[in-house]
């Protein structure tokens, strides 16, 4: 029967038409699910509804396609172009599609052919965890799976979220506000001071008999200017100054957030991102909110206060002459965001035309030997020219309409200016207006601080949606499921003893293309077990689940009698050792690397585990002996030398559980007995899986386990499965022995010939 | 020479056998499914993914044996081919477009124009949107104008 599980993915569960009800009378589906393409290959809805008995397809106005539990052999999806369809193999042999589905539900279909499978072989019925959607629950279309559309993001949810990382600085940010209302008020004071020295000192008006000479009332406003450029001074310093801290603090904080959450993020994630868009991220788009936070942020804040202010100054000297004054602004506003909504598609489509440009050029100068022997030249040099020139004409493009842009924001400052000089002129003329010259000075300099910003508004509006989607970014990552690090009461194991048990593990990286189907087998601690199989058979899979990289879909493994999940992460991690093809170094010396996973042991135990590791000769070799830098930027190691390193770095962690993973594929047979000397030193005593592409290097194991699809196929001794004629194993190596005599021939071959 | 090759159809599955051989299940595919969908098609045996034959028309099959390959091919490649862009935009550097195809209405999500473009000539184009389906263009010249400004909107 199947298992009724709560919290059971919607998409297992679609609502389905009053037709497919008829067809399924009283039957209560396991699962139904919606799928966005018909069998005659147009887009539309078809479903498919799993009940205890039967697996129907279904498609409005044709028949359904109904295949009974018992008749099902097999399950499968079929890659076609562009989408895929769910197959049905029955017992007689033949095949049916039951539906078809596009790229965006291909997830979704792998996942119901399992469940399909599991009902017919009489399991019981898992619902796996689905990959997200390719489209947002508003119906958007998503970059990316389980994505979230920046159509749907609500803008105070993201304010408010960014508002808790400000928290910390909320005294900072007080002050800042502070400063910049205070530089703003004493900008906004300037104008009015111009205004009282004309008006009362050089026009000599209602003050001409005040008692306090006219010398001693300008030095007294020169001095009040003097206070207000100090203030300006002080207060922007002051206050681009914090900004500065404020917004590198605050970037400084989501990146170390970020880098924290890389490290402990499912291999999963890891596998479905490109390593360029976490590192995007991290550095691109917490350097774009870095930029608004301390560039865009501030304008709109101090403009929006300089606009409030100097518009209410303005009503004050003159509340008509302040309507031709604010006659244009709509029309700067509205303009301004015409304009900006033609540059925002130019700009994306500069981005693009240079990115590809940049491509070329990429592979023009690294490909440059290629381009010369396969006398490509002027190819290469027509592509490059026409992606120049393409360039070329969307930069016209976009710096045209800024030409244009700033000239008509110009024209509509001039109408304001004109009406003011024309109407306040007229006003000073006529002595009953109350109007005054100050005034009208005051008038135009505040219209400069008044306009200028106003045409920028559209602009920084649409900077900080790109901030918003930034921060979106970024709280995506943040908010990705991180690997359960510690159950609870999850049980120490500082030294495990190395006993490790796979109990009917079942396991897929897609949720619903199974890799490891139903595996058993148990490692006695200290015991060597050797990995073989075609690729593709699901070793490196064995391993990752060792190593909990991934946890099971079903199933257990055991360490010492404990279930895997069962056990703290970093613990159990600590108690592997992994030895992989390619290892990788980080940038640091040699003892560094060696020591990379014990930092605080001595030289002396760093140069024991080299030697151990037949590493200690050449490191001493290198000029730079153990101070040798190596990793990004350092000197460059052979494929042999860095894994004695890893050995070295494995055998100083001392760990009882070792993972040898292609180990010695990649090197030349003298490298290749150096490695194997010091494996032998390094698998001494200890639980030791190792997978060899070369099956006799495997020749030392206790035992090997042999995998095909999935699942094991044979296990025994090295001479137990050579033993068996028609055995798998026996024929890979024979097969392999074919190949090795084929190869030696033709190096002998080239060798005659030269 | 393939006039000896007979294929035929059980449920959804191709067999193909030649000079009267046992069938065995084949899987049809064009050999550039993107830029000539008129030939080159290999008959792949679809457990051992052997290479049967390699057709460079389907003329050279019986007509029986034609009909059951363009059938099975149809079914393989469905080609959706933009027939007008309805509507496009961009938001926060996201492209979308809403477009008819000789298949139906598709709404989609454009992401990096520059690796996800194909430009088969100066007038023909494949579209690979976010999650990877493809949406032909097979002349954006015979495109009504509405349809070219939409689509240059975010090209």
């Amino acid at each position: 029967m199947p298992a009724t599980e709560p919290d059971i993915d919607s998409r297992f569960r679609a609502e389905l038409p009053s037709s497919v009800k008829i067809v399924l009378k009283d039957e209560v589906p396991v699962f139904s699910m919606e799928s966005d393409v018909l069998r005659n290959g147009s887009f539309g809805a078809s479903f498919l509804v799993l009940t205890g008995s039967r697996v129907i397809g279904f498609e409005e106005a044709v028949d359904p396609v109904i295949v009974s539990i018992p008749e099902i052999r097999n399950v499968f999806t079929d890659e076609l172009f562009g989408g895929g369809r769910l197959m049905v193999e029955k017992e007689n042999g033949e095949k049916v599609s039951l539906v078809h589905f596009s790229r965006n539900l291909i997830s979704e279909f792998a996942a119901a052919a399992r469940i399909i499978e599991d009902i017919s072989e009489g399991h019981e019925v898992i619902f796996p965890e689905l990959e997200g959607a390719a489209f947002s629950a508003s119906g958007v279309p998503l970059e990316e799976r389980g994505g979230r559309s920046p159509l749907d993001m609500p803008r105070w949810k993201i304010l408010r979220r960014m508002a808790g990382y400000l928290a910390p600085y909320k005294l900072q940010i007080g002050a800042l506000m502070v400063l910049t209302a205070l530089s703003v008020l004493a900008q906004i004071w300037t104008p009015l001071l111009a205004k009282k020295i004309i008006d009362n000192i050089l026009k000599q008006g209602e003050f001409a008999n005040s008692p306090e000479p006219a010398g001693d009332q300008i030095n007294k406003y020169v001095i009040y200017f003097g206070c207000a450029f100090v203030i300006i001074f002080l207060t922007r310093t002051s206050a681009n100054l914090l900004k500065v801290w404020v917004g590198g603090r605050l970037i400084a904080d989501f990146r170390a957030a970020l880098h924290e959450q890389i490290q402990r993020l499912t291999m999963a994630y890891h596998n479905q991102k490109e390593s360029g868009q976490l590192i995007g991220r991290v550095m691109s788009d917490t350097a774009e909110l870095y930029q608004f936070l301390i560039e865009g942020a501030p304008y709109l804040f101090i403009n929006l206060l300089m606009f409030v202010g100097i518009g209410a100054i303005l009503v004050a000297l003159h509340p008509t002459l302040a309507l031709f004054v604010f006659l244009p602004v709509p029309f700067l506003l509205g303009g301004g965001g015409w304009f900006w909504k033609k540059l925002v598609p130019l700009f994306h489509k500069r981005g693009n035309r240079s990115n590809l440009l940049y491509s070329v050029l990429g592979e023009s100068v690294r490909g440059v030997k290629a381009v010369k022997a396969l006398g490509q030249e002027n190819r290469r040099h027509k592509q490059f020219t026409k992606g120049n020139d393409s360039l070329f004409a969307v930069s016209y493009r976009v710096d045209g309409t800024f030409a244009k842009f700033f000239e008509v924001m110009a024209l509509f400052m001039g109408v304001g200016t004109v009406s003011v000089w024309y109407f306040g002129g007229h006003s000073i003329l006529d002595p009953n207006s109350g109007f005054t010259f100050g005034k009208l000075v005051a008038f135009v300099s505040y219209m400069a601080m008044f306009y200028g910003p106003l045409q920028w508004f559209t602009a920084v509006m649409n900077w900080s949606t790109h901030a918003l989607t930034a921060s979106e970014r970024i709280f995506q990552v943040l908010d990705q499921k991180s690997e359960v690090y510690d159950r609870e009461n999850a049980i120490s194991l500082p030294k495990a003893k190395g006993d490790i048990s796979f109990q009917n593990v079942r396991f897929s990286y897609n949720r619903g293309k199974e890799i490891i189907k139903g595996v058993s087998f148990d490692i006695h601690s200290g015991e060597m077990i050797g990995l073989v199989g075609k690729s593709g058979a699901g070793k490196s899979t064995i391993i990752n689940l060792v190593c909990r990289f991934y946890d099971v879909d079903s199933g257990s493994i055991r360490i010492d009698g404990h279930d895997i999940r069962d056990i703290k992460l970093e613990d159990w991690r600590r108690n592997i050792g992994i030895v992989m093809q390619d290892p990788f170094l980080f940038s640091g010396t040699i003892t560094d690397n060696i020591a990379y996973g014990n930092p605080d042991v001595n030289f002396e135990e760093v140069v024991r585990a080299a030697r151990a590791a037949k590493a200690h000769e050449f490191i001493l070799e290198k000029e730079e002996g153990y101070d040798t830098v190596v990793g990004e930027g350092g000197v460059d190691l052979s494929g042999g030398e860095k894994q004695r390193i890893a050995i070295a770095r494995a055998i100083l962690n001392d760990p009882p559980v070792l993972i040898l993973d292609e180990a010695t594929s990649a090197v030349d047979s003298e490298t290749e007995k150096a490695i194997q000397e010091a494996i032998g030193n390094l698998v001494k005593g200890r639980t030791t899986i190792a997978i060899a592409h070369r099956l006799a290097t495997l020749r030392n194991a206790s035992r090997l386990i042999v995998i095909d699809n999935g699942k094991i196929i044979e296990e025994g001794s090295h001479e137990t499965l050579l033993a068996k004629e028609d055995g798998y194993f026996a024929k890979l190596v024979k097969l392999q022995a074919e190949n090795n005599r084929m190869h030696s021939a033709r190096t002998a071959y080239s060798t005659d010939d030269v | 020479m393939n006039s000896n090759l007979k294929l035929s159809r059980k449920g959804d599955a191709v067999f193909a056998s030649r000079n009267g051989s046992p069938p065995v299940e084949v899987k049809l595919l064009f050999a550039r499914p993107i830029s000539a969908r008129d030939g080159q098609i290999s008959i792949l045996d679809r457990e051992n993914k052997e290479e049967l034959a390699w057709l460079n028309s389907l003329d050279k099959l019986d007509p029986a044996s034609q009909r059951i390959a363009r059938q099975a091919l149809d079914t393989r490649y469905p080609v959706s081919r933009i027939t007008s862009v309805e509507h496009s935009f961009v938001n926060h550097g996201h492209r979308y477009l809403k477009v008819m195809t000789n298949r139906g209405f598709r709404y989609f999500n454009l992401k990096e124009p520059g690796k996800n473009v194909t430009w088969l000539s100066d007038d023909k184009l494949v579209i690979r949107d976010s999650m990877g389906n493809r949406f032909e263009i097979e002349s954006i010249s015979s495109l009504d104008p509405e349809s070219r400004k939409n689509l240059n909107l975010v090209l």
